[in-house]
């Protein structure tokens, strides 16, 4: 039982990272058409950032974050304005590609900055200990992380279901010109979709980088959530967060009852498998198409 | 006579335009797509009470224009709206401004219900900012509620009311088309440019169109562009005919003086009609078969 609820928690903790990060990549593609593979590098960038801050400053760590955060959802924006809405109109493949571009631009400069290092994001203000459960002992730290990440990813979700600001991104992200004919300023949402984006992937970064080493490797978490996304549905924000869950819960068990190495064969069996059924994703838009 | 569904639309319809000088103007509008000149110099004038219909051959430029006046392409040449240019601006500002446009193929989401597409169309209208979602949220349902009830006369107006809730993607194309007709109208326009309104209703259906028509010109003075292939709506409803061909407007003039013109036929239809009603079936037909 102890370890049943370990595996579940623990899950529910990587779950919590990987809608996160699910919620900023299904974003970004709603708005432009865009699958981001610089996404890992947007969780990367803040964390190093503060990692940095902590080991070379005294001053309040809140400040670190919220100038990482700033930083990196600026990029998110500029690279929409500069890049993503010059190639309006072209392949949507430009814009993958240009996504790389980007992430190797991302790496360099980081390396240039920040040089390889390891760091440990320590947030003072975070409870500290051990939480007995059932049996099972859990830390008090990944427990609050584990509960921040799951009610941010509902907040986001919610929001973007709920309120008319999340009405006018889903629309935008729908149809551009129907949106633009409801006097929606469709660029500037786009823009605010890729801002926000980055900002969740670097939420979604300090919140793994404070359980876990932050070093060059993080980036990885974000290519972990690529089954979340086409599981959930690649158009939805409901999905991205069910994917993520469904994935962190799945990769907990693996790793506790079979073996951590077959995590990623398993995962993308799982994903191959549901797509089988649903084409679509869970919650993703099926489109038909009349010949 | 007055359109018993007509009911409430004075209150859809609550920005009458100024009764003096015309609403919209074009002068010397141009537009090419990589070298291809789509429109050369074109020249309208819409006023209050106006119902100007675009006729012309697949190719003409008709769609063009109304791109043009929604600034959903780029255009040389002045636009002005109630004395205001237009060039250069975004979509989304020239809808706020007062313009209705519906579509030729209509942009709904087939997943949302009828009245939830109407409703895209009320952004508009709703005006509030994203801390009004929780200071004000009052003020937020109250301007909510407005739309929703004049998303519901429309529907009414425009016969759909049965079919509010209905799931978009489930509707006949004619339907379809109306819904988005009513999508245009939600924010209450003081122009409304209609892309084919016609096509895929059947006779009934158009004969219900043009009384729509008549009533929003007649009685609630909005100015409407449309862009029509079915003559017999034209000569019914229309105060004014622009002919076009290859971009450019060919002649204007009333419905009579430019359908039954041999310059009109002999250039569009491709043969002298006769002037008659059968021959203008002929002609139509002919029109409506060129695309």
């Amino acid at each position: 039982m102890a370890q049943f609820l370990v595996s579940l928690i623990g899950g529910f903790g990587l779950g919590g990272t990987y809608a996160l990060v699910a919620l900023g990549i299904v974003l970004a593609f709603r708005a432009t058409g865009t699958f981001n593979f610089a996404h890992g590098e947007f969780m990367l960038f803040p964390a190093f950032l503060i990692g940095a801050w902590q080991t070379s400053h005294s001053a309040s760590l809140a400040v670190s974050v919220i100038v990482g955060l700033a930083i990196v959802g600026a990029i998110g924006a500029a690279f929409y304005l500069l890049v993503l809405q010059r190639a309006t109109g072209l392949p949507a493949f430009m814009g993958v590609i240009a996504s790389f571009g980007l992430a190797a631009v991302l790496d360099g400069v980081m390396l240039i900055i920040f040089g390889s290092p390891e760091y440990a994001i320590h947030f003072s203000g975070l409870p500290t200990g051990v939480v007995h459960l059932a049996g099972a002992r859990f830390s008090a730290t990944s427990l609050a992380l584990t509960g921040f990440t799951l009610v941010l990813a509902a907040i986001v979700a919610g929001g973007l279901r709920f309120t008319a600001v999340g009405r006018r991104i889903r629309a935008a992200g729908q149809d551009p010109i129907l949106a633009s004919q409801g006097g929606i300023n469709v660029r500037r949402i786009y823009m605010g979709s890729w801002a926000l984006a980055a900002v969740l992937a670097g939420v979604a970064g300090i919140a793994y980088g404070s359980t876990n080493i932050v070093d060059p490797s993080l980036t990885s978490v974000a290519l972990a959530a690529f089954p979340a996304i086409l599981i959930g549905g690649l158009d939805s924000i409901e999905g991205a967060v069910v994917g993520g869950l469904i994935v962190g819960i799945f990769q907990a068990f693996v790793a506790t009852y079979l073996n951590s190495e077959l995590i990623d064969v398993l995962t993308y069996t799982m994903m191959l498998v549901v797509m089988l059924a649903y084409p679509q994703g869970l919650f993703g838009t099926r489109r038909v198409v009349r010949v | 006579m007055t359109n018993p569904c007509a009911a409430g639309l004075d209150e859809v319809f609550d920005r009458p335009p100024d009764p003096s000088g015309p609403l919209l103007t074009l002068r010397g509008v141009s537009v090419s797509f990589g070298g291809v000149a789509a429109l050369s110099g074109v020249s309208l004038e819409i006023g209050p009470r106006d119902l100007v219909a675009i006729v012309g051959p697949n190719g003409a430029g008709k769609s063009t224009t109304l791109n043009a006046i929604c600034q959903l392409v780029r255009s040389s040449g002045d636009i002005t709206l109630k004395g205001q240019p237009v060039n250069g601006r975004p979509a989304w500002q020239v809808a706020a401004q007062g313009v209705g446009r519906s579509f030729q193929d209509p942009p709904l989401i087939d997943h949302y219900t009828v009245l939830e597409n109407i409703l895209c169309g009320a952004h508009l209208r709703l005006g509030y900012r994203m801390t009004d979602q929780v200071f004000r949220r009052r003020h937020v349902r109250r301007r909510e509620a407005t739309m929703a009830r004049r998303a519901e006369i429309l529907l009414d107006f425009v016969g759909l009311a049965g079919r509010r809730l209905d799931e978009a993607g489930s509707l006949p194309y004619g339907a379809r088309k109306l819904v988005d007709i009513a999508r245009a109208m939600v924010a209450g326009p003081q122009i409304l440019l209609l892309d084919e309104p016609s096509s895929g209703l059947d006779h009934d259906e158009r004969g219900a169109l043009q009384g729509m028509l008549c009533t929003l010109r007649d009685e609630q003075r909005v100015a409407i562009l449309v862009v029509e292939h079915h003559m017999d709506l034209v000569r019914a409803a229309a105060t004014q005919v622009a002919a076009m061909q290859a971009g450019e407007v060919l002649m204007t003039g009333t419905p009579v003086e430019v359908l039954d013109s041999e310059r009109f036929r002999s250039a569009v239809v491709g043969h002298a009609g006769h002037g008659d009603p059968e021959a203008d079936g002929a002609a139509a037909f002919a029109v409506r078969e060129d695309r």
